[in-house]
């Protein structure tokens, strides 16, 4: 729904005086946003700028760096690129974006709202009661829930077991499949929510009008609900993508970033340099590479969603 | 709306056609019933682990590790009684203040920006502010260094006043975009009536448009509530005994020696009950919410 514009100003030349009176109701009107904003700034800003400080200085959590640390300039991140551990956890937090965010949680959670959308009252509301459900799970709990499935002793392989299949060490040979699925199990709740809501909002008259016209159920997806929901889809695009770039504790909970460095994406290497080798200045590096990526993806959302805000 | 939040509009409509022809009929309503069959399926898969976990927590911890896997078990309270002979209760108050103080200020400061962006957009400031919003969904894992830093330096760590004031700093964009969708739909027409009648900024805001969106209002608490009761991620870095929270308290029943399951288990569906218990009963509006909140 397109919010309810008040009559914008005229972009034509104006007198110095009405500029002046539309300065001053701009700026009563704004006062309202100010605590908000002022909040906003002092954890966003504040964050941000210590964080590109703090990737330039050698700082560490113990010894002598801890009381004095020195301004090392781009060390840190010549470092960092010269690491072989970064590329390849570069290419696994992609790995881990395409196909649990875009491809497993948005196509999923799509078909799980077409889907539903045929069923009868009682399957929709007990699958929106449990979709509900699974998506308030704590995210530690969730996590604990995913490892005791694909633990070697976890539930996968005990019902694996009992046909016959004895079924591999799944977090030790396949971690990134393991925190994959995983992902994708706790965040198709969410998307199928939002293309639940969706497609609701479309007028059931123009599907209609197209069955009768003779399209199949797959022409009229392609052709008439996937153009009508695409603002959905490319918010949400956005919302999982921003959401699974930061997931952490499910990976750190199933796999602890292992075996070695197999499935440390961004967030956990980050923290493990931090946290775990006491590396600040170095971790606060690959934090603000974090940062970077989602400015860019904030800005490419934010580019899409324009022309239909106005 | 009807009582199901996801109910489509008018389905009925669609259906004379398709009963024209028996055969027709008849390959629709198997096709139907397959349909419910593979919702069900899907249902179930998502559903399993949450129920096992409940099981589990009724189970004695020996069962809970038991291969293959059974239903049926010598069902017990004991794990309960070990979560609870460990004092959960300062864990579940810690949770309890960070959760609904930060919702309380978060309500405070997202009404009055949110109508600031949406009864009487200004555009220059809206643009602003959509960027400011749009930053927030940056990961908390970049963002947790600096962070610690910051309340270190301030020795603000494990201090739950601390934990709240970042909590609203997380929630409140969610918030405000919720809010502001929710504003969005109160008619521009009752507002310029209000300021016809010569009603001032404070009078027009409450008296005329938070009773409007209400709903709204208890749907964006409810999810800031469970974010905030949820979290985990910040509270196990920046708390540690006097403000530590309930999900890292969960954490701290896994230890290497196994046999830990039943208790996490029980410990995680005390935690996990409130959220659910308000989840289902708020429902719709949860919904409702969300959507509004994601999709527009």
């Amino acid at each position: 729904m397109v919010a309810p514009e008040a009559p914008l100003a005229p972009n034509g030349p104006r007198t110095d005086r009405r500029g002046r009176r539309r300065t001053g109701r701009a700026l009563s009107r704004s006062t309202p946003l100010l605590p908000a904003v002022v909040l906003l700034a002092v954890f966003l800003i504040g964050p941000i700028v210590q964080a590109f400080y703090g990737a330039l200085t050698n700082s560490s959590l113990t010894g002598s760096a801890a009381q004095e640390s020195e301004f090392v300039g781009l060390q840190n991140f010549a470092d960092l690129f010269a690491d072989p551990v970064f590329p390849k956890s570069v290419l696994l937090t992609t790995a881990f974006l395409v196909f649990s965010a875009i491809i497993g949680q948005n196509v999923l959670g799509l078909g799980l709202a077409l889907l539903l959308r045929t069923g009868s009252r009682p399957v929709r509301v007990g699958v929106s009661t449990v979709v509900v459900g699974a998506w308030i799970m704590p995210e530690i709990v969730a996590s604990f829930a995913a490892y005791a499935f694909f633990a070697e002793e976890g539930t996968l392989n005990s019902i694996l077991g009992a046909v016959g299949i004895a079924g591999p060490s799944w977090l030790y040979s396949f971690p990134m499949l393991s925190v994959i699925l995983a992902n994708v199990w706790r965040g198709t709740a969410f998307s199928m929510l939002v293309y639940s809501a969706a497609i609701n909002d479309v007028p059931p008259e123009i599907t209609e009008s197209a069955e009768v016209d003779g399209a199949t159920g797959w022409q009229r997806l392609i052709r008439i609900t996937i153009p009508m929901i695409r603002r959905s889809i490319s918010t949400n695009l956005m919302l999982t993508t921003l959401q699974t770039l930061s997931v952490f504790t499910l990976i750190y909970v199933m796999t602890g970033g292992g075996p070695g460095t197999n499935s440390s994406t961004l967030p956990v290497l980050a923290y493990q340099e931090a946290f775990s080798f006491s590396q600040l200045g170095f971790g606060t590096a690959i934090a603000v590479i974090l940062l970077l990526v989602g400015a860019l993806f904030s800005i490419i959302y934010l580019r899409a969603l324009k022309p239909e805000v106005d | 709306m009807t009582t199901d939040a996801l109910a489509p509009r008018a389905t009925a409509s669609a259906r004379p056609l398709g009963r024209r022809l028996t055969a027709a009929g008849t390959r629709r309503r198997i096709r139907g019933g397959a349909i419910t069959l593979l919702t069900w399926g899907v249902v179930v898969v998502f559903f399993f682990p949450v129920l096992w976990m409940v099981l589990t927590a009724f189970k004695p911890e020996r069962q809970a590790a038991t291969d293959p896997p059974t239903f049926l078990a010598d069902w017990t309270l004991d794990s309960f009684g070990k979560v609870f002979a460990r004092d959960m209760a300062p864990y579940l108050i810690n949770s309890l203040t960070a959760s609904v103080g930060s919702t309380i200020i978060v309500l405070l400061l997202a009404i009055p920006a949110a109508y600031a962006l949406s009864i009487r957009p200004i555009v220059k400031v809206r643009d602003a502010l959509f960027f400011f919003i749009s930053t927030r969904f940056m990961p908390v894992a970049a963002s947790i260094i600096p962070v610690y830093l910051i309340l270190q330096t301030l020795g603000l760590l494990d201090n739950i006043n601390a934990l709240m004031i970042l909590y609203v700093g997380v929630n409140l964009p969610i918030a405000i975009w919720m809010m502001r969708s929710f504003l969005s739909e109160v008619p521009v027409e009752i507002v310029e009536a209000a300021q016809i009648d010569g009603a001032k900024l404070r009078t027009e805001l409450f008296r005329v448009v938070i009773p409007i969106v209400l709903p709204g209002i208890a749907a964006a608490g409810l999810i800031c509530f469970i974010f905030a009761w949820n979290e985990y991620f910040l509270a196990s870095i920046l708390t540690s005994t006097a403000a530590r929270t309930t999900p890292p308290f969960l954490a701290s029943f896994v230890d290497g020696r196994g046999f830990f399951l039943a208790v996490l288990s029980a410990a995680s569906t005390i935690a996990v009950l409130p959220v659910v218990i308000a989840g289902w009963v708020a429902q719709k509006q949860l919904v409702r919410g969300l959507a509004m909140g994601a999709i527009k």
